[in-house]
């Protein structure tokens, strides 16, 4: 059996203790393991947060690439996955996002590269462009503005009518297709999908309209 | 920016772009900066909106400690060894990003999701009414609000479960810990151990309930609260005057219970209807295959003999009172006996029916009872595919399973450049699984067992070298799941739907206890099929759980009630739907022809209050006299 290492023992212990059941070593103090998880509860609290900073322009990038923002989440989750076992190799916590979106775009051209046109998608080239559009600085800004867009998509959606914001609940919280919501508000696919055309066309307008206000000195 | 092109990048990042409209946008962003960037700006929005919109499904790191959908499948040359490393790397995160749920900030929060809801249950969240479906994942500030006939079951990550019962509201408050308010209503919460340090409270206007491990009943009607414990303590804190005391198993606070909740042990169902003894199915041109299982057929059934263990009937459970149904038998510990494989069209394998046609288009409906009381998920529920070879290799299938409590579709394809790859049966290593769809109805819950299932099932497939294909299901008439956009044959155009298959097959790893499923009156047609057909005065048997006396009302498709009962009593299991045993909104004496729906309600004693109305279920069409004879 090989040994376990130290990093999958805190971890283990770390999950373990929360449920009052890890077999600590008997060489290892009390002292010594709660330093131990106090380090592994640091970490997973830096990883998250980084990662709630990057994740919204992640997703867009993601969604936008592939056209099918369900696939993206999937994605998305594995690449958190791939991210919290790389973490370790993360010397300056500003290059989290540029580190994140590395391996999402490799990720990306690794599942689907060879599929663009049988998915009728973008082709590498312009995925590598799109790449290279939601790439943050090195140093670590960039221009995700996702809290403000979010809040001003909040008050956009305001003065849509509530059957445009039930279109926009069966198409994207329940997540049915076309055909499903004309059945469901009485209409037809077409009719509905140029209403929803009209409110996204709308929502972007208003989006940004308020966005470009709030830069305003 | 122009118009046009917003529409494009619109239609694009939608997944409703044509092949030409890609192959457009796709030139503009490799040559044109002022393209790029209006499409990452539009995808942001796209993003957000989706966010905004639908429920809680971001991809944040604790979602990877919760269930996953079905993986679509790698096909890299390393595709064992890295799901491998995924599994062992997401397993680690499993363990260790559960952490956060016991760290100081995220300390026992709520992460409660519906498990079943009926009637009219609805989530309030951002000024939003949000329905209440089985698998909505609630938030913090979310108020849960039932009607008089709603009910609603909702489960803690940690297993604990609270019973909304009708006419209640209860506010899970935003603040760290577990923390809801009781606005008003009744409450049956069952909870979990909690770990040391962590805060579980409900409270209403003027009682605070603290709860470590425990099972109780809280409620909260006409302005004064109500407490009874039925396991382990809780505290129970009066607000006006700050009075605090340990109320133990047996134990009451509170005014008195104001009048109990019917007992009844689940929500009442029509478990059977007795068909009219003539179906249309034998004669309509678009139906491909009729079975009702009353007696043998052999022929197009293939990889079995009539009778032998694999294609058992039972004469004890059948849709109707009369005949024999296809049975489904699932052994503890093993992955089931049964399976019944219909060949048809350009099948190679077998004899098929209508054996010089192709199609590509199929309805299939079956009726489905699982055994009652036994909420084991079955695994396999159906599949079509598209057979190519005599080996069993698939070109394409759809396949429906059953997941926790519920279906889901999963569209498979092999084919490439135009080529079905598979070269086996279930050739895993060539299929490409296209994201499934789940379905929302709880068909194998205990409260669903025991009773006949309508399932309708339908798969288009894609026109060669387009993406229009499209799988759903409907279950009791209501549409279940559906994934439209789908491409499982790319331009192979040799063989079409040609095999649909019933099996009993399951996870032998969880195959604890045994089990049956029956299967009744199977249709396949090339035109939407619907439930059976009903005499005019159709006869309906209520599934034998106890109470004491029972009403029921038949609906229309457009919900409105066309027949009500009188109340009947518990030893009445079978009722006519006649001007005897209730009336009729329009005064009349039958149905007129049309498709109906059944709801009922129970209730356990003479003084108790009824349970709530049931969902509608059980549907039936009744045709003109003269034709159902």
């Amino acid at each position: 059996m090989p040994a376990e290492s130290r990093g999958d023992r805190r971890r283990r212990c770390g999950v373990a203790r929360a449920e009052n059941a890890c077999p600590l070593p008997v060489d290892m103090a009390d002292g010594e393991e709660e330093q131990e998880v106090a380090d592994d509860d640091g970490r997973h609290r830096r990883f998250r947060a980084l990662f709630q900073q990057q994740h919204r322009q992640l997703r867009a990038f993601l969604g936008s690439a592939l056209a099918d923002w369900n696939l993206a989440d999937d994605l998305l989750q594995e690449v958190a996955v791939v991210l919290w076992q790389r973490f370790d190799e993360i010397d300056d916590e500003r290059s989290f996002g540029a580190f994140a979106h590395g391996i999402a775009v490799n990720m990306l051209r690794r599942e689907f590269g060879g599929r663009h046109r049988r998915m009728r998608l973008l082709s590498p080239e312009a995925v590598e462009r799109v790449a290279a559009g939601f790439a943050p600085d090195r140093d670590g800004t960039d221009e995700d503005d996702g809290d403000e867009r979010l809040q001003a998509l909040r008050r956009c959606l305001d003065q849509l009518t509530a059957r445009t914001r039930r279109l926009l609940d069966l198409r994207y919280r329940e997540g049915i297709g076309l055909e499903a919501v004309a059945e469901r508000v009485d209409g037809n696919a077409a009719a509905v999908k140029k209403a929803l055309t009209r409110a996204r066309s709308q929502l972007h307008g208003c989006i940004e309209r308020r966005l470009a206000r709030e830069q305003l000195p | 920016m122009s118009d046009a092109l917003d529409r494009l990048i619109d239609d694009y990042l939608d997944g409703s772009a044509t092949a030409e409209q890609v192959a457009d946008l796709d030139r503009r962003l490799r040559a044109d900066d002022a393209t790029l960037r209006r499409f990452t700006q539009l995808a942001r929005n796209h993003d957000a909106l989706r966010e905004l919109v639908r429920d809680d499904r971001l991809a944040t790191p604790t979602a990877i400690t919760g269930p996953r959908r079905p993986r679509r499948r790698l096909r890299t040359p390393h595709r064992r060894r890295h799901l491998a490393v995924l599994a062992a790397v997401a397993a680690v995160l499993v363990l260790g990003l559960s952490w956060w749920r016991f760290a100081p900030d995220g300390r026992g929060s709520w992460r409660l999701a519906v498990v079943a809801s009926e009637g009219d249950t609805v989530i309030e969240r951002d000024g939003h009414g949000l329905d209440a479906t089985a698998g909505f994942a609630l938030h913090s500030g979310d108020r849960i609000m039932l009607g008089e006939d709603g009910s609603c079951r909702l489960r803690d990550a940690d297993g604990s479960e609270l019973l909304l019962q009708a006419s209640t509201r209860l506010l899970l408050l935003d603040r760290p810990g577990k923390h809801a308010h009781l606005e008003t209503g009744e409450v049956h919460a069952t909870i979990a151990e909690q770990q040391p340090g962590d805060e579980l409270s409900l409270a209403t206007a003027d009682a605070l309930v603290e709860v470590l491990g425990t099972r109780f009943v809280l409620g909260h009607r006409d302005s004064a609260t109500y407490l009874r414990v039925e396991e382990g303590r809780v505290r129970y804190t009066e607000v006006a005057s700050g009075t605090s005391e340990l109320i133990v198993a047996g134990g009451s606070a509170g005014r008195a219970r104001p009048q109990q909740a019917a007992p009844i042990s689940r929500p009442p169902r029509i478990a059977n209807l007795i068909p009219a003894p003539r179906q249309p199915h034998g004669d309509d041109p678009a139906v491909i295959w009729y079975d009702d299982f009353d007696r043998e057929r052999d022929g197009p059934y293939f990889d079995g003999e009539p009778g032998s263990p694999g294609m058992t009937r039972s004469v004890r459970q059948r849709l109707g009172d009369g005949g024999a149904a296809a049975q489904l038998h699932y052994p503890s510990g093993r992955h089931g006996v049964g399976a019944w494989r219909l060949a048809f069209g350009d099948c190679p394998v077998g004899r098929p029916v209508h054996a010089d046609e192709q199609f590509t288009e199929v309805y299939w409906r079956i009726y489905v009872m699982q055994q009652d009381g036994w909420s084991e998920r079955p695994g396999k529920f159906t599949t079509a595919s598209g057979l190519y070879d005599h080996n069993w290799s698939q070109a394409f299938l759809l396949q429906i399973t059953s997941s926790d409590d519920v279906l889901v579709l999963q569209p498979i394809s092999s084919v490439v450049d135009g080529r079905p790859r598979a070269t086996v049966y279930n050739d895993f290593d060539h299929f490409d699984w296209s994201r499934p769809a789940r379905g929302r109805q709880p068909i194998s819950a205990s409260s669903e067992t025991g009773r006949w299932i309508c399932v309708e099932s339908h798969l288009r497939l894609n026109t060669p070298g387009e993406n229009d294909g499209y799988a759903a299901i409907w279950i009791d008439g209501r549409l279940d799941a559906e994934r439209g956009d789908l491409d499982l044959r790319g331009t192979y155009e040799e063989h079409g739907i040609n095999a649909i298959f019933f099996e009993a097959y399951r996870d032998k790893q969880r195959a604890t206890t045994e089990g049956h499923r029956w299967l009744d009156d199977f249709v396949v047609s090339t035109a939407p099929i619907g439930p059976v057909v009903a005499p005019p005065e159709p006869e309906l048997i209520r599934r034998a759980d106890a109470c004491q006396a029972w009403e029921l009302q038949i609906g229309d498709e457009a919900g409105n009630v066309r027949w009500y009962s009188t109340t009947l009593a518990s030893d009445t299991i079978r009722v006519r739907v006649d001007a005897s045993n209730g009336r009729f909104d329009n005064m009349g004496e039958r149905l007129a022809p049309g498709s109906y729906t059944c709801r009922l309600r129970a209730r356990s004693a003479a003084e108790a209050a009824w349970s709530p109305w049931s969902h509608w279920h059980q549907p039936f069409r009744v045709e003109d006299a003269t034709s159902a004879e």
